[in-house]
């Protein structure tokens, strides 16, 4: 279920620029990422043995997200999010994709057990470094 | 005998990761078609 989520999360953005975008499925596409990142979340904590603190970054994105929608319309909340944030998004995904792997053996188990304690915190520092960049500040001036 | 046994489930979890990047790079290239058309 996880690998056709992530299926349609890569394909639903070339379909709509063929089909033709909206802003509304813009917002649905960015809610529908998170929804999915939240539930891998979830998944690799219950069944995947990830502590707890991983689910961090995938909450914390919500209660920043109303604090900057208090300042900022929603499409400029992520209009400006640098490059590189993607990259942390995307490492975050394999190691859930990695804790919840039906074929995980003795490697994969090490191997995030090693990178769970660095991933998790270092999303949730990007998660607050682009909010911190979303300030009130910016959006007034 | 005993060898093969203990070698299986990492050979199935180097089939799995394989198996899971092939499927990454469908993905990819697909996307890649479809936004070149």
């Amino acid at each position: 279920m996880c690998g056709g989520a992530v299926l349609l999360d890569w394909l639903d953005g070339p379909i709509a620029r063929r089909l033709g975008t909206s802003p509304a499925g813009a917002v649905y596409d960015l809610e529908a990422d998170s929804w999915l990142t939240l539930s891998a979340a979830a998944a690799a904590t219950v069944w995947g043995g990830l502590p707890a603190r991983c689910l961090t970054a995938p909450v914390l994105r919500y209660p920043l997200l109303a604090r900057a929608l208090r300042h900022l319309p929603y499409e400029e909340v992520f209009a400006s999010e640098p490059r590189w944030a993607r990259w942390t998004g995307i490492a975050q995904m394999l190691l859930f994709t990695a804790a919840l792997a039906p074929f995980g053996g003795r490697a994969t188990r090490g191997a995030v057990r090693l990178a769970a304690p660095v991933v998790a915190p270092v999303q949730a520092a990007v998660m607050l470094a682009l909010h911190h960049r979303l300030g009130p500040g910016r959006a007034r001036g | 005998m005993r060898r093969r046994a203990r070698r299986g489930p990492a050979g199935a979890e180097v089939a799995g990761w394989a198996a899971f990047l092939l499927y990454v790079a469908a993905v990819f290239c697909l996307r890649r078609a479809l936004d070149r058309r």
